[in-house]
């Protein structure tokens, strides 16, 4: 494989717009968001459950099922090897085939709905080398068993011929990271892959998944809810809410003095507990009130105005656009310097 | 304080199906294990999946017979009580589980759900059910213009504040929270726990806290258990076993959580999964994984000891700190 210059773009998503049509009309689950990822870079999507993060990444490789009537707008484009770039928005399906795998892999929360119950593990890591790389496809048996000491396992040469359900889902994981990295992706996107682990279990994927990305030079799209694991991988972090993106810039920054009320209430929402001699401990529990706006109802302002503790009547009028504050930290709050 | 639940000596081993003529085999999922609650203490039970915390829960209220021990409720023995027996307790002793969205009856309104449980220990008349029900809504935060209204209309926070009335509804003196916030968004989590943590310290609760999530077990805890393959390996109070654990395996679970302050955790890393409750490993059953395992780990079941107070753990080394 060439190598590749260590920075420049990888991937940029402008104006992503994804809906599904329903019976009610069209449901804006992804509504005008744009991020980039540079060569070998670590990007972090962060957000609860509705607030478009998944759905950001199943667009990239436009990962819906027919019934899901998705329609997906905008730019998403993929800066080959050779300095060509690719719009994925309106690549042809068989070119997208051929995108997915080979330039950019998926891994998922729960792998066992994505390994085939009835094959061993060797055979489905083998099988997607063989589909991506023909010209490897003599030795795809032996890279199987490379490719799961890579990923972790032991005792590789008698695991091959395991089936999932012989394993833990901490090594079916592991076996879905192999099959991702088969083709030797440019990108892989990670949706929520350790929510389903144990925290011991989800320390070693982390540590796994950052050695790979390091050893191999590739991108990394990791999708969470959880803001410490954001701070454990990610150079740059995209913060979204009610489909929008709300913050972003680099993690330290973000995670240091956040910009956005939201990014801010995320942070404050995690338990803590200061011990105190001789007093009662101080237990911190500060929710963030109200609920998420349904994709239905999102108000004509600020999306978490009705949530947020500096919004104030200009907040509530018309769309508020994402603020350039410096660098590349961005900020969809009218009060950002505010919060300083 | 004396103890309102006590177990001692707790153990609940499932028989595996029979294979060809060799003896028969069990998963053992709970064994050995001992401990008290006092009224208005919080117990929190950690442990990763296969730890045995669940099955310790549903132990301590007898939803679950064991197959060795003692479990004694406010001085009563209940090991072995009939369910007749038991019946007039089962209003002292309460659970909150994990899915809100499977433990309401998706057909009955709030307020049926409710009223259900007050009907089922005969406690008052229909429209005095109905203003008790009301009230205990707006105790957890929701309206009583909310009784009407069915499971659906609610989200996942909003039921479970319905399953924590439900479960108040009969001013039980002990609760079993098992894993009560770990379906819900973070932002959401604060608000339960919260609530959870209010109305105990009112109603002088006694609670087994039962979560994977540190965070959540060091806010809410009092006192600390660290199961492992269905054995303690560590007790103590939470600021003894988050700022000075002893145990190995203590140590290894604070060093994997993940957090914003990386600064403060041991540097412990546990290799590998836990094994098999089926077939648990000799001696101390945390061994293979143990970056400070010795041969001698491998002969003797360590017992508990005390290395502090009010602190216990099972190892037999002394000699390594966090």
């Amino acid at each position: 494989m060439p190598a590749e210059p260590p920075s420049g773009p990888l991937l940029e998503v402008r104006n992503l717009r994804t809906g599904f049509r329903t019976r009610r009309g069209l449901l804006q689950a992804v509504d005008g968001v744009a991020f980039a990822i540079a060569r070998a870079e670590t990007v972090a999507i962060v957000g609860e459950s509705g607030s478009g993060k998944s759905v950001t990444a199943m667009s990239i490789l436009r990962l819906f099922g027919r019934t899901d009537r998705a329609a997906i707008e905008g730019a998403i484009l993929l800066h080959g090897r050779d300095g060509g770039i690719r719009d994925l928005v309106t690549l042809p399906e068989p070119e997208l085939r051929d995108v997915r795998g080979r330039e950019i892999a998926v891994i998922f929360q729960d792998p066992s709905a994505s390994l085939n119950p009835v094959f061993p593990i060797g055979e489905q890591i083998a099988e997607a080398i063989r589909r991506h790389r023909p010209q490897e496809a003599a030795h795809a048996a032996r890279a199987a068993v490379e490719l799961l000491r890579d990923v972790g396992i032991a005792d590789p040469e008698r695991r091959v011929a395991a089936y999932p359900h012989q394993l833990s889902g901490g090594m079916r994981q592991r076996v879905m990271i192999a099959i991702a990295l088969a083709c030797q992706p440019r990108l892989l996107i990670a949706d929520e892959p350790t929510t389903a682990l144990d925290v011991t279990i989800q320390a070693q994927i982390m540590r796994l998944l950052a050695d790979l990305k390091a050893a191999r030079g590739m991108g990394l799209l990791f999708i969470t809810h959880d803001l410490a694991l954001v701070g454990e991988i990610a150079d740059r972090v995209v913060v979204m809410y009610a489909g929008q993106v709300v913050e972003t810039g680099a993690t330290d920054a973000v995670l240091a003095a956040p910009r956005h009320p939201y990014t801010r209430a995320l942070l404050e929402c995690r338990p803590e507990r200061h011990y105190r001699d001789g007093a009662e401990d101080e237990r911190l529990l500060r929710p963030i009130a109200g609920q998420p706006p349904r994709p239905t109802e999102v108000a004509a302002g600020c999306r978490f105005a009705p949530r947020c503790p500096l919004a104030e009547a200009a907040c509530r009028a018309g769309p508020v656009d994402l603020h350039l504050l410096h660098g590349d930290r961005q900020s969809r709050c009218r009060r950002w310097d505010a919060m300083a | 304080m004396t103890a309102l639940i006590e177990v001692a000596g707790l153990a609940k081993h499932f028989p595996l199906p029979r294979r060809g003529f060799g003896p028969r085999g069990a998963v053992r999922a709970v064994d050995g294990v001992s401990f008290r609650v006092a009224p208005g203490e919080v117990l929190g039970l950690v442990g990763e999946s296969g730890s045995g915390k669940s099955t310790v829960g549903r132990l301590a209220l007898r939803l679950l017979d064991p197959t060795a021990g003692r479990v004694r409720f406010d001085g009563q023995d209940i090991t072995t009580a009939s369910l007749r027996a038991l019946r007039p307790l089962r209003r002292s002793m309460q659970m909150v589980f994990q899915d809100p969205y499977a433990s309401l009856n998706p057909r009955r309104s709030v307020g049926e759900a409710i009223g259900e449980v007050l009907r089922l220990h005969g406690i008052g008349t229909r429209s005095e059910r109905r203003d008790r029900a009301g009230a205990l809504l707006a105790k957890v935060g929701l309206s009583a213009a909310d009784l009407g209204r069915m499971p659906r209309e609610f989200s996942g926070g909003q039921r479970q504040r319905i399953a924590i009335a439900r479960a108040l509804a009969v001013e039980p003196r002990f609760l079993v929270a098992d894993e009560p916030v770990s379906a819900l968004d973070v932002s959401v989590q604060a608000g339960i726990l919260a609530l959870l943590r209010g109305l105990q310290a009112e109603l002088s609760l006694a609670m087994l806290f039962i979560s994977h999530d540190l965070s959540v077990v060091e806010v809410m805890a009092d006192r600390v258990m660290v199961l492992y393959l269905g054995r303690v390996m560590e007790v103590g109070p939470t600021r003894t076993m988050f700022t000075a654990p002893r145990h190995p395996y203590t140590a290894g679970l604070l060093a994997a959580a993940p957090r914003l302050d990386r600064g403060a955790a041991p540097a412990v890393v546990l290799r590998d999964e836990i094994p098999s409750p089926a077939d648990p490993p000799s001696g101390c059953v945390f061994r293979t994984r143990c970056p400070f395992a010795l041969a001698d780990c491998a002969a003797t079941v360590p017992e508990p000891r005390t290395v502090g107070p009010d602190h216990q753990m099972a190892c037999i080394r002394d000699d390594v700190t966090f």
